[in-house]
């Protein structure tokens, strides 16, 4: 009898649910997919599947000096961003999960809100604040913009890591005579480790692909490569846009595998 | 050799808490507390969950700070002092090793704190690891372990840097019944050759009784009574101190005069009642279960025999032998049988259910406790 409904249940999940699963997969992952034959086609025209294979689209890409120079930018601002992100969120997520103070819950709410506020609102905001504050470098404003809403993420990341690390380790470090400078950097820091990285790779990977916001607060002269991107898709269609979007999912596949890494080696989750 | 047998050398305890108390947002954790522990004692903090055990031994290690009162360690006023300045080694029940180092580094964490040579570091840690034992698992990640050997490597932590004071947190709560009874030998082990003063924290009755020097038994967030071991055992001084250590029978009694008391049937038993005068009043009479006898129904209870004081009837409800043990069920007339303990052979005779007994004891093993 058990056999009999092993059986069944085999056939049904055996079959039709993967089925069903591969079948939403793809439809998710070929709009991401079609791009990467495309980048490999002809450049002067973006079409699927291409007519001639070539690198010509990634050559037009590394032998255009405004594309290379978008692109700099952005990981430029993107690398400042998640530096940000990791000095501010890791010791805000430390004051949130181990202290204990008034108002605790409610300034962890502020420091999480701007994951609740549509990206649209809070570029909004920011560039009212920016002209109000007469911030005016370019890169600046788009490091701190992006910088508010990646912190949140690495808060995230940073808490949960931090609620799985037991307070009797960092208590036996304290009464073995360390002080509190020591206990975190010899104790809490290695063993938050993998929740740092993770954090830190999904603060690069937003603030690297970010468009509202950078939309809003970029000022001229500074074009991040999405914008340029979204504009570049506005008034002309160029077919570089393929390889450099396939170059992007690259980058995006990658870490997320990095992160997935990390976070399989990390005996606690 | 630089683990020491630390030496009391001065009359000073090793640890004095004078009016020591913790409330939280009016939640009484501990009520006003005084308590000395002499140098190279093992003492043991032994209550239920609550009870304000584990409250008090985290204002000795200070990392938690009494509302009110003085705490000494060594002579001098450590209260308000951070846990890292006070020179102390914690024992936990999770053992609280760190997963991202191995044992060795585990072991020299403390000693690298304290900016002890490389070599040094090396030297100790070895000794201690061969003290314990486990000088082969060095290399190691803690996960790699088993429970007693991470207590082990534990116990082996606090050891290398000479702690005046070793406080355990229910440091074999997480382990079987069986690896408990080695650790407690282990434990005692290493006391007694360091010479350390320790001070344990369980609620465990069996463990306090077989471990300690002298035992604060604790209820309610406060001391119930403190006392050596055998001390406790024979002479609780309240209900709650003989239900909590050991088996007891309880017996409804009302004292009568100074020499005996009315027991709920209506029977007056010889019994010290001095302690609790006036005439009249409540009280409960603890007979531990093994200096209960069986006696044939036959006996009159006016001629007890057989060195007892006191014989009163009942009706068998069951025996069962535990091991080395017989315990037999007796209704005595109390709201639930009383329990005889004897010790068991093979030519034991058990009384079948329903069979009249008489139960005897001798006064001198009661013990008349207020109400």
């Amino acid at each position: 009898m058990s056999m009999e409904r092993g059986g069944s249940k085999r056939g049904f999940s055996g079959w039709v649910v993967p089925g069903l699963a591969c079948l939403v997969f793809v439809f998710l992952l070929l709009p991401s997919v079609i791009v990467i034959p495309v980048s490999f086609g002809d450049a002067h025209e973006m079409m699927f599947p291409p007519k001639t294979w070539s690198f010509d689209l990634y050559r037009q890409f590394f032998n255009d000096a405004e594309w290379l120079a978008a692109a700099w930018l952005s990981l430029r601002v993107a690398l400042w961003t998640t530096a940000i992100s990791l000095l501010l969120g890791v010791p805000a997520a430390y004051g949130l999960v181990r202290g204990r103070f008034p108002g605790q819950r409610w300034l962890g709410l502020f420091l999480l809100s701007p994951i609740m506020v549509p990206a649209i609102v809070a570029a909004l905001g920011l560039y009212i604040y920016f002209l109000k504050t007469g911030i005016s470098g370019g890169e600046l404003r788009l490091v701190l913009g992006l910088s508010v809403v990646t912190m949140p993420f690495v808060i995230v990341t940073s808490m949960s890591g931090l609620r799985h690390i037991d307070p009797n380790l960092e208590a036996a470090a304290t009464i073995m005579g360390a002080g509190p400078l020591t206990v975190f950097f010899r104790v809490t820091l290695p063993l938050l480790k993998p929740s740092i990285i993770g954090g830190a790779l999904f603060a690069f990977l937003m603030s690297f692909d970010e468009v509202t916001i950078a939309w809003f607060i970029s000022r001229a002269g500074y074009t991040t490569l999405p914008i340029k991107m979204f504009s570049s898709i506005q008034w002309e269609i160029s077919p570089v846009l393929a390889a450099i979007s396939t170059m992007l999912t690259l980058i995006s596949v990658v870490i997320c595998l990095a992160v997935a890494k990390i976070q399989r080696r990390d005996p606690k989750s | 050799m630089t683990i020491q047998k630390q030496t009391a050398h001065s009359g000073m305890p090793m640890v004095r808490l004078e009016g020591v108390a913790k409330n939280y947002d009016g939640v009484t954790a501990l009520q006003g507390t005084d308590l000395q522990v002499e140098k190279g004692e093992f003492l043991t903090l032994l209550g239920p969950s609550g009870s304000g055990k584990t409250t008090l031994l985290n204002i000795i290690s200070g990392m938690i700070d009494p509302s009110v009162g003085r705490v000494f360690i060594d002579g001098s006023d450590v209260t308000g002092l951070p846990s890292a300045k006070r020179e102390l080694g914690m024992v936990f029940q999770s053992y609280a090793l760190m997963p991202h180092m191995t044992v060795f580094d585990n072991i020299a964490f403390p000693l690298r704190i304290r900016k002890v040579s490389v070599a040094e570091i090396r030297r100790r840690v070895l000794e201690v690891l061969d003290l314990v034992q486990l000088a082969h698992l060095a290399d190691r990640k803690p996960r790699a372990l088993s429970g007693g050997q991470q207590q082990r490597i534990s116990l082996a932590r606090c050891i290398v840097y000479n702690p005046r004071l070793i406080l355990m947190d229910e440091p074999l709560g997480a382990l079987d019944k069986k690896l408990r009874e080695q650790m407690q030998l282990e434990i005692m082990r290493l006391h007694t050759r360091l010479g350390i003063t320790m001070i344990y924290v369980t609620h465990d009755q069996e463990e306090a009784l077989t471990m300690s020097d002298r035992i604060v038994l604790m209820n309610n967030a406060r001391i119930e009574q403190t006392g050596a071991p055998d001390d406790l055992y024979f002479s609780p001084r309240s209900v709650f101190a003989a239900e909590f250590i050991g088996q007891s029978n309880l017996l409804e009694a009302r004292v009568v005069d100074r020499a005996s008391v009315r027991l709920r049937g209506g029977l007056v038993v010889a019994a010290r009642a001095d302690g609790i005068a006036p005439p009249g009043r409540d009280a409960r009479l603890l007979v531990r279960p093994e200096s209960l006898r069986l006696a044939d129904a036959g006996r009159a209870a006016g001629d007890p025999g057989q060195g007892l004081d006191n014989l009163i009837p009942g009706v068998a409800v069951s025996s069962m032998i535990v091991g080395s043990l017989i315990k037999h069920y007796v209704d005595v007339g109390e709201s639930s049988p009383i329990v005889v303990q004897e010790l068991s052979s093979a030519d034991a005779r058990a009384p079948a259910p329903g069979e009249k007994v008489m139960v005897g004891w001798s006064v001198k093993n009661s013990r008349l406790l207020a109400d």
